[in-house]
Formats: C-alpha cells, sequence, structure tokens
C-alpha cells in the first residue's frame, strides 16, 4: 500500500491498556509555566524504569486555563493505579510547588479520583487553606513567593500506551527530518502525547535478552548496524529506523494521531527517502490493542 | 421531557408547606395531582391548589409563587427547582444537592442548615439567611448561594464551607462564628460583621470593616483571580470586576486566619 507515494507495510503496532491522568500547570507567564512542565515530565519516557510516561498535550492559552494565566497541560500514562498515584504527588510536589509563580489544576473529570495537592497541602504546616467551589476542593499552599493553588484530586481514566510506528529510510537525516514532522503534526492534536524525548525513539526493543537479568534488549531485526549477521527485517538500502511512540486516552486519537502524522510525512519532501513504514509488535500476543497501519489509512 | 410545572392558583394568606416537592419521585402526573396536602388545619389534592402539567420531577417550576409558600426546597436532593414570584420562610432548607432558582424574594432563614447544591435568588432574601437549623450547629456546610440584591441581618451563622455571593447590602450581625467558606458582598455591611470568626475569605468593596484586620505586605492574586473567573462564570455576568483587590490577612484583635480582600 502506498499513500502519497509512501510505502506502508502490511503490519500492526500492538499497544496495551493503561491509566491516565491529566493535569493543568499554570504560571505568571509562559516562560515559567513551560520550566514547570518540562521539569514534571522528564525522565518520564517509558514505565519500564520511569514509573510514569508523560508528556506536554498543548499550550493553553489564558482563555482555557482555571486561573486565566497561560499554562500546558500534561498526560501522564502508568500501568497501574498506585504508581499513577505516587509518580503524580512526587513529581507535583518537587517540579511545580517548588517553581516559582505555577498553579496546578486537573485537567480531567471522572468518578475515579487520585491524589493531586491532597497531601501536598501538608507543606502548609498548618497554615494551608482549602476552598471548595462546587464539587471540587482547592488548596492555598503558602509559599515564599506566595500562594502555590492546587487542585485536591484529579481523575483517572482508561487509555492506550505503546501506539507506534518505524521510519525506514535511507538515511538518518532525512529520517529524523520526518520524525519531526510526524511529532510536530502530533503536538497539535488533543488527547495523545509521544513521550520520548523530542517525541522520537531510536533504541526500540524487543522482548528479552541473552542477559538473564534483562527484560528488554535492542531489536536487531532493525538495526541496520546488524544487517549482515542477524535476521534482519531491513532492506538493503535501509540505513536508519526511528520509531515514535503514541499514548493516548482513546484507540481513535492514536488512530488519528498515526494517520495524520503518516499523511503529513507523504507530502513531505523526505518521503523520497522514506523507505517504507513499519510498525512494533511482539507477535500480537501481549498487548491488547493492534493498531493496523494500513486498515488506519484506508 | 417537560419540566413538571406548578402554577399555584389560591388567593388567600393561609401557609403552605411545600416541603413535599422535594420529594415527588414520580412522573405519572395524575398521582402527583392527587397527593395530599395540608394548608391550614384542611387536607387537600395538589391538583385542587395548583394547576399542575409536565412530567419531569427532576425539573420542577412553581409559578405564581408567594411568600406563603414556605419550606421550598426543603432537604432537596439532585433536582432543580425554578421559582417564579418569591419563597416563604425555610426556602432550601437542608438543602443536600440540585439547584433552586428564585425570581422573586426569599423570605427569612433560606438555605438554612444547607449541605451542598446551588441557589440563585434573583431579588432580596430575609432575615437569618444561612442560619442555624433546629439541632445543628452549623449555618451552611457546603454549597454556592448568590443572592442579586440585599441580605437581612443575623445572616451566615457559623459557615463551615461554601460560597456565598451578594450583590447587594448585609445587614448587622452577619457572618458570625465564621469558621471557613468564602463570602463576597458587593454592597455595603452591616455592624458587628465576621464577630468571632475563625477562618474563611471575605471579598468586599465595603472599605468600613478592613480596620480590623493585617494588612497583607504582599498580595499574590492567583487564588483571588481564580476565584474571581469561576465565580463570574457560576453567576454568567461579570460580577466581579476588580483584578487588583487590597488583601489583609489576620484579625487584629485575636490574630484568627481570616483573610480580606478589598475589591
Amino acid at each position: 500500500m502506498k499513500i502519497n507515494g509512501l510505502n506502508i507495510e502490511n503490519t500492526f503496532a500492538e499497544a496495551f491498556n493503561m491509566k491516565a491522568s491529566r493535569i493543568i500547570v499554570t504560571a505568571d507567564n509562559i516562560k515559567w509555566a513551560k520550566n514547570a512542565s518540562l521539569s514534571f515530565t522528564g525522565f518520564a519516557t517509558s514505565v519500564i524504569a520511569c514509573g510514569v510516561e508523560a508528556g506536554i498535550e498543548k499550550e493553553l492559552k489564558k482563555t482555557q486555563t482555571p486561573d486565566g494565566r497561560p499554562g500546558y497541560s500534561i498526560l501522564l500514562f502508568s500501568m497501574s493505579r498506585s504508581q499513577l498515584e505516587k509518580q503524580l504527588e512526587t513529581r507535583a510536589g518537587q517540579c511545580i510547588l517548588t517553581c516559582p509563580t505555577t498553579a496546578l489544576f486537573s485537567g480531567l473529570e471522572g468518578d475515579d479520583m487520585i491524589p493531586l495537592g491532597k497531601n501536598l497541602k501538608y507543606f502548609g504546616d498548618g497554615y494551608q487553606i482549602s476552598k471548595k467551589i462546587g464539587t471540587r476542593r482547592f488548596w492555598r499552599i503558602p509559599v515564599m513567593d506566595g500562594e502555590f493553588l492546587c487542585e485536591e484530586k484529579t481523575a483517572r481514566v482508561p487509555a492506550i500506551g505503546g501506539g507506534n510506528f518505524l521510519l525506514l529510510s535511507k538515511n538518518r537525516k532525512s529520517c529524523l527530518a520526518a520524525c519531526e514532522i510526524a511529532v510536530n503534526v502530533m503536538s497539535k492534536l488533543d488527547n495523545v502525547i509521544t513521550p520520548f524525548p523530542g517525541g522520537v525513539v531510536r533504541s526500540g526493543s524487543k522482548v528479552g535478552s541473552k542477559y538473564k537479568a534483562l527484560i528488554a534488549s535492542t531489536n536487531d531485526a532493525f538495526c541496520p548496524s546488524l544487517k549482515g549477521i542477524t535476521e534482519s527485517n531491513l532492506n538493503a538500502n535501509v540505513s536508519s529506523v526511528m520509531e515514535i511512540v503514541i499514548n493516548g486516552l482513546s484507540k481513535e486519537d492514536i488512530d488519528k494521531a498515526i494517520r495524520e502524522s503518516l499523511i503529513a510525512i507523504s507530502k513531505s519532501k523526505y518521503k523520497k527517502d522514506i523507505l517504507s513504514v513499519s510498525a512494533g509488535n511482539y507477535g500480537g500476543k501481549l498487548g491488547q490493542y493492534h493498531f493496523h497501519l494500513r486498515e488506519i489509512l484506508k | 421531557m417537560k419540566p413538571l410545572v406548578f402554577k399555584y392558583k389560591v388567593n388567600n394568606r393561609l401557609i403552605l408547606d411545600m416541603s413535599w416537592l422535594s420529594n415527588i419521585n414520580t412522573s405519572d402526573i395524575t398521582e402527583i395531582k392527587n397527593k395530599k396536602i395540608l394548608m391550614g388545619n384542611k387536607t387537600f389534592k395538589v391538583s385542587e391548589l395548583f394547576q399542575v402539567t409536565g412530567c419531569d420531577c427532576n425539573n420542577i417550576k412553581v409559578l405564581k409563587s408567594n411568600s406563603y409558600l414556605v419550606n421550598i426546597g426543603n432537604d432537596l436532593k439532585n433536582k432543580t427547582i425554578h421559582i417564579e414570584g418569591d419563597a416563604g420562610l425555610g426556602l432550601a432548607k437542608n438543602m443536600n444537592s440540585g439547584k433552586i432558582i428564585l425570581k422573586g424574594n426569599a423570605a427569612n432563614v433560606a438555605c438554612s442548615g444547607m449541605k451542598g447544591g446551588s441557589v440563585f435568588i434573583y431579588g432580596n432574601a430575609g432575615n437569618g439567611l444561612c442560619s442555624l437549623p433546629t439541632g445543628k450547629n452549623e449555618g451552611i456546610s457546603d454549597g454556592f448561594i448568590y443572592v442579586q440584591k440585599n441580605v437581612g441581618k443575623n445572616s451566615i451563622t457559623r459557615m463551615r464551607r461554601g460560597n456565598i455571593v451578594i450583590g447587594g447590602d448585609i445587614g448587622d450581625n452577619s457572618c458570625y462564628e465564621l469558621i471557613s467558606g468564602s463570602v463576597t458582598v458587593l454592597g455595603k455591611i452591616g455592624k458587628s460583621f465576621c464577630k468571632k470568626a475563625k477562618r474563611g475569605t471575605i471579598f468586599t468593596r465595603d472599605t468600613s470593616i478592613a480596620k480590623d484586620y493585617i494588612k497583607a505586605n504582599f498580595t499574590d492574586l492567583t487564588f483571588y483571580n481564580f476565584y474571581r473567573i469561576k465565580i463570574n462564570k457560576m453567576i454568567n455576568k461579570v460580577l466581579i470586576k476588580s483584578r487588583q483587590p487590597v488583601r489583609y490577612f489576620g484579625t487584629r484583635k485575636d490574630k484568627k486566619l481570616v483573610e480580606l480582600f478589598l475589591m
């Protein structure tokens, strides 16, 4: 199958059930909202070692935030409720509470609520002030630059993590440029994040390793440098492969992200160097969701 | 579904207890019409006092209401009641959740013992708004109240939490023993306001009460602006306009953590 000349392999990405939450970080100006958000989403690329996968979903204008200041919405994904709770509170406490002028709000509504500022309030040492507006409770924690305003709880919702596709390219420069186009398209979409650095992964992994201690190791079938000595999935012309991992709140969100980003690549000048688009899976036995590239692009 | 409408068709001076309105759980209009209620020392069918139409028991309208209809929205849970005309004593008494919209004046002791939900009074409220209900120790423990015009004296006693916005004046001896919560008064404040208060936040334009509070040298307006946006949104009107209020925190006399925003 070809989309505007871009070859799409007949394969699928395998993704997993996850739990997600959304928070809104605001500050006096966008610079400090960004500082807090980048700090919060740092070291949150993969649940394998980071506890959560997190990323900035989008920038919010003054009119889109609860306190009329600029900010960012952030999505967090985790395999377990306890990890999500723990990481959310730890990161909020260390990265947002500490950052000048910031405030923190829930960005989701739902029945399953997890603590956001519920325990951070104790930092106020008795001077914290509770405010309940409607059904939502907020905490005002006195800090050295004034007050840290924080919502007590945020919602936890079912989500999907691990949607992906691989770009197989003639050279690294075009591969990276095409990935940047895709990430740029996805950054404009709601309900999805690309948790890896700049949205792109170069170290795709397979399950298992020759070393017993490791649960995952390099995906040798997609490593161009191993083409001659391993059972490779790459043809002779491929010299660079990069992956984009997508986490989203629903299957439709990830479908849309894959479709729109691949169409954008197919319309770019780099498509001539992209030999094909593939996807990462584990034979379809592990993940609950399968994203068939050709079906998505039909 | 069409709202359940009760149009009052009696013109006398007998008090009618409307508590039954909160307990309607049927959409069977015949059953509602035949329900027996007490007025004075006589029992009447609902249809003898009201013209009843509609079927949605969670969305109720009371038309041609007057101050003899008491206890409207008593113990209300998850229903919306629109009232056109005045409401008698005990409007939204012990209300749990839901919404009451009154296009008229509320008599004394409205919202007494309110525990949740929201009440919009597009008129005046009498004395003792959010006063202590019988056998309880808190005048309001949660919920949102908006009074477009003035509120009488002895209002808001022992408020635990919630948000009250008053577009006009408030009478004497109000906000007595304030425990927490937020009160906005856009008009004048009567004598002995906020006596024996422990905590809570007051938003006002009346500078006369500022002398009792300690002026905060630094004012972080994050919460204020957040609150302003929220309240204006809830009322659907730009009621709180000031973006640069002066903040006071703590009472001069006994250093209680009462906060005052002078708008």
